[in-house]
């Protein structure tokens, strides 16, 4: 009884073996599987290189988008701009507002946002002619940097 | 015309200190060496033209105002 046991086990274990056995392979095999292996490396190489291709286009897209959103808003920028320059009335606004030199904006009058391109100083607008009228500190703050103004000037 | 800007920390009258403030922004300071009396800008030619107060204190020794003289 104890024998069949041991013959059992002695034939599943060599049985075993030659199961998990690795196949010897021929190099016309492992000459396959490398052509294999490269064939994939190469699909994955040209799936990347298409991904990353598209990325890049998708990117210019929205470079190019950027730049036409930005070629509008210098447009409307530069006839509002035009516009309010033609007037004899003018408001500006100053984040810092501590000598006649500091910079100076004119607030778009539909967003309500600085204008960068209108940038100039009180002491520009003087030499132009302009008067100052009306100034406002909108800012609570005392600190010079600070020094929150709007400013009306106007021109005869 | 000319425009000119002085500022005061405390511009009580026309003897008070002024200041030109140099730079802007953050570089923005108050040059000791441009100390100056609303009297004299005005002996010089300068006209008072806008006193704008530009803190919130009530306190006489804190009146800091911004002076916009003209010329």
């Amino acid at each position: 009884m104890n024998n069949n046991i041991i013959y059992g086990l002695i034939f599943f274990a060599i049985l075993y073996y030659f199961s998990k056995k690795k196949k010897k392979l021929t190099p016309e095999e492992i000459a396959a599987i490398e052509a294999d292996r490269l064939i994939k490396e190469e699909e994955r190489k040209k799936a990347e290189a298409i991904k990353e291709e598209e990325r890049k286009k998708a990117q210019a897209i929205q470079e190019e988008k950027r730049k036409e959103r930005a070629r509008i808003k210098a447009e409307e920028e530069a006839k509002i701009l035009n516009e309010m320059l033609t007037s004899t009335h003018r408001v500006y606004f100053s984040y810092s507002l501590v000598n006649e030199d500091s910079p100076i904006y004119l607030v778009h009058p539909n967003t309500n946002s600085i204008m960068d391109s209108s940038e100039t100083s009180l002491k520009k607008l003087y030499v132009d002619g302009w008067r100052l009228l009306d100034i406002d500190k909108t800012g609570k703050s005392a600190q010079l940097e600070d020094f929150n103004f709007i400013v009306r000037l106007s021109k005869n | 015309m000319e425009i000119t800007i002085y500022f005061s920390h405390s511009f009580v009258n026309e003897s008070s200190p002024i200041y030109k403030i140099t730079g802007n922004g953050a570089l923005a300071s108050v040059n000791e060496k441009t100390t100056t009396t609303a009297l004299d800008m005005i002996k010089t030619g300068w006209r008072l033209s806008h006193a704008i107060k530009t803190s919130q204190s009530a306190q006489l020794e804190s009146f800091n105002f911004l002076l916009i003289f003209e010329k």
